[in-house]
């Protein structure tokens, strides 16, 4: 997937991002991978833990413009119909998956987190409340899908 | 496997992330460590299975350094541990409890997690949310994270805290 010599500077980030080796290990753990660019969109799966009935990948899609000033925009994608994944087919749980990968807030457009782009902004209270969990120029793509990847393997997972 | 197969290596050194190589099915350990320029110094730690825990102290495995990559592949990736410590005592501190035992540098925090929390009696709902963090500065420890990644001195401990991790909230 190399980037043509037209890409801005947050497509040659994410890029080499994922060509470091946090990026790398994870690949070839099976935690996630990228399945295609079409910038400023990245399709990407991410590796879930056995439940059953439920799928043992999720699709995302991350929008990623202004990357890595501003963290990935994600939310479940559906790769055969080439659309947002439906809402009955997202991962369920409790407490934090429950939380993170809301619904029925801004319809499923992105990640109920402090490192989703989107949800960061419409959250100017975030960065006060937590902290520690704030995306920062210095995340990269590797950390956004740990932490998703983290949320779909926990014990509060419960499947779709 | 054909001999010439092309493997991911991934090599894990001491409180650092992994580095991902591309090695041959017939190379051996040694081979990956000469062209890391890898310690040769460090003991190299069979991975430890996520599965059958018994919750008693974990004793390591060595690889030998003339093993073949192909013998170690899980699929198309071999996992190198290469470390000081055979073991790692691990201090976990949850409210008013500690609990120790020894693991791996190749155990990956999520059985460290799932221990403590039959260890402490942490029931569905009272585990909800657990995380564990480093003692020395909170920062949390990723599930998949093996521990000897975590900055270990040479006395071969850590000291982990078990605590809630965050939910996220904000407007309805």
């Amino acid at each position: 997937m190399m980037a043509d010599i037209e890409s801005g500077p947050d497509e040659r980030a994410l890029r080499e991002d994922i060509a470091a080796p946090a990026f790398l290990a994870g690949e070839a753990n099976g935690y996630w991978a990228i399945v295609a660019i079409a910038w400023p969109e990245v399709f990407a799966w991410i590796a879930a833990g056995d439940r059953k009935n439920a799928p043992t990948r999720f699709h995302v899609r991350a929008r990623c413009a202004r990357y890595p000033h501003r963290g990935p925009t994600g939310t479940f994608w559906d790769p055969e119909g080439k659309a947002p994944l439906s809402h009955a087919r997202w991962p369920k749980g409790r407490s934090r998956v429950k939380h993170v990968f809301r619904t029925n807030w801004e319809d499923g457009v992105a990640f109920y987190h402090p490192y989703d782009g989107l949800a960061l902004e419409k959250h100017p209270d975030w960065p006060q409340k937590y902290p520690k969990k704030l995306w920062t120029r210095n995340h990269t793509i590797a950390d956004w899908l740990a932490e998703f990847h983290e949320l779909l393997n926990s014990d509060e997972y419960e499947g779709v | 496997m054909n001999s010439d197969e092309p493997l991911d290596v991934l090599v894990y050194l001491p409180a650092t992330p992994p580095r991902r190589l591309t090695g041959r099915s017939s190379m051996t350990v040694d081979d990956v460590l000469r062209l890391a320029a890898i310690d040769t110094r460090l003991f190299v730690i069979a991975v430890d299975d996520d599965a059958d825990d018994t919750d008693a102290d974990l004793e390591a495995v060595l690889v030998a350094r003339e093993a073949a990559l192909h013998e170690l592949a899980r699929g198309r990736v071999v996992s190198i541990h290469c470390h000081h410590c055979h073991a790692i005592r691990v201090t976990v501190n949850y409210q008013k409890h500690t609990i120790h035992r020894k693991f791996l540098p190749s155990t990956r925090a999520q059985k460290v997690l799932h221990w403590a929390k039959r260890k402490l009696h942490l029931t569905d709902m009272d585990a909800d949310n657990l995380a564990l963090f480093l003692c020395d500065g909170g920062q949390q420890v990723r599930d998949t994270t093996h521990l000897g990644e975590l900055p270990i001195g040479h006395h071969c401990e850590v000291c982990l805290d078990l605590s809630k991790d965050h939910n996220i909230e904000g407007c309805k």
